[in-house]
């Protein structure tokens, strides 16, 4: 029997292809954010909601990524913005060469930012880097405060946390204080915002922060 | 679930080392994955037995070394295994850690049969 060491990353392709990703974001200047969470967290409506917020301050498209239809992307383009859906057809997260097809379909060097909506799923997207600056983790008040301890891996790659639904805090069984210290013990770098898409709360400040990190990345 | 997506890299990433080997004559296949990983093994033994039962890797068993979850503490320098992705030093509660271990997903090597124990 004859051994062939190979000791290589078992998903180096997706990392190939995610880092031709991130070299094609960088010469457009470009910021590149990549949104996930649990499906229904509102992932597309924070999305609208930012997407209305930074009207006119700066320039936005986005990648959709669903397992089927194109709501969402026709969610997002009804508001006058580049928007491109990924049909998984079952696929439970997005990977580097689906994002790669789907830019051929955006001029890159008309935008500044770029955000990729992740599949709903609070598990496997933690394992594929898309090339992205960051990835935004969204969880909502109504999956409780302890989502962050149960499904680490998300919390531990992400950059931000926005705690949304937070108009809904009265109605569920949620700790707002104890689902930030969750999600700090675990990661105590993410850069938390709470906001609701229904009243508007916290869109303002997380979309501030975004502006100032595009211009001016740590 | 997307331990089959990993499986499916898995082959493609064998099929590129194989330095001239036939893929009927591998027989082993080692990985070294994390505890932290976010991967189920038995699930990615299921996908990878699925995937190899019909191709020409069907020869090959799957061996998994599992990597505890090590962590560097940077405030009090020691070195502790810790809970999966919990990044808090055991020893002094601080924050400031580094993963040293545990969130491996690798292939580490290949074992290929040689011209005499090659199955007819």
């Amino acid at each position: 029997m004859s051994v062939i060491t190979i000791e290589r990353k078992i998903l180096e392709k997706n990392d190939e292809v995610a880092g031709r990703n991130r070299a094609l974001f960088a010469e457009h200047d470009l910021f590149v954010l990549n949104v996930v969470s649990s499906p229904g967290s509102g992932k597309t409506s924070i999305l609208e909601r930012t997407i209305e917020q930074l009207r006119g301050k700066v320039s936005l498209a986005v990648i959709e990524g669903d397992v089927q239809t194109d709501i969402d992307a026709q969610r997002v383009a009804r508001l006058g913005v580049p928007a491109v859906q990924i049909v998984t057809r079952g696929g439970c997260h997005l990977e580097a060469n689906l994002v790669h097809e789907a830019l051929k379909n955006i001029e890159l060097q008309n935008i500044r930012i770029l955000i990729i909506e992740n599949v709903g799923n609070l598990v496997c997207p933690a394992n594929y880097d898309l090339g992205e600056a960051m990835k935004v983790v969204v969880i909502s008040t109504t999956e409780g405060d302890d989502k962050p301890l149960k499904y680490p891996n998300m919390f531990c790659f992400a950059s931000v946390l926005l705690i949304n639904k937070i108009d809904l805090l009265p109605y569920v069984n949620c700790n707002i204080e104890q689902l930030r210290l969750n999600a700090l013990s675990i990661n105590p770098n993410l850069r938390v915002f709470e906001t609701s898409c229904t009243t508007g709360v916290g869109i303002q400040t997380w979309c501030e922060w975004l502006l100032q990190h595009t211009t001016h990345p740590e | 679930m997307h331990e089959m997506s990993v499986a499916q890299q898995l082959l493609h990433l064998i099929r590129r080392n194989l330095n001239g080997a036939n893929e009927e004559d591998v027989r082993s296949v080692r990985l070294r994955i994390g505890i932290g990983a976010g991967i189920v093994t038995e699930s990615l033994r299921f996908c990878f037995e699925a995937l190899v039962a019909s191709s020409s890797f069907r020869h090959a068993s799957l061996l998994i070394e599992e990597t505890p979850f090590t962590i560097h503490c940077q405030a009090c320098g020691s070195v502790s295994p810790s809970e999966p992705l919990i990044l808090l030093c055991p020893a002094c509660n601080s924050h400031r850690v580094q993963v040293l271990s545990g969130t491996e997903m690798e292939l580490i090597e290949i074992e290929v049969a040689d011209v005499e124990e090659k199955i007819i």
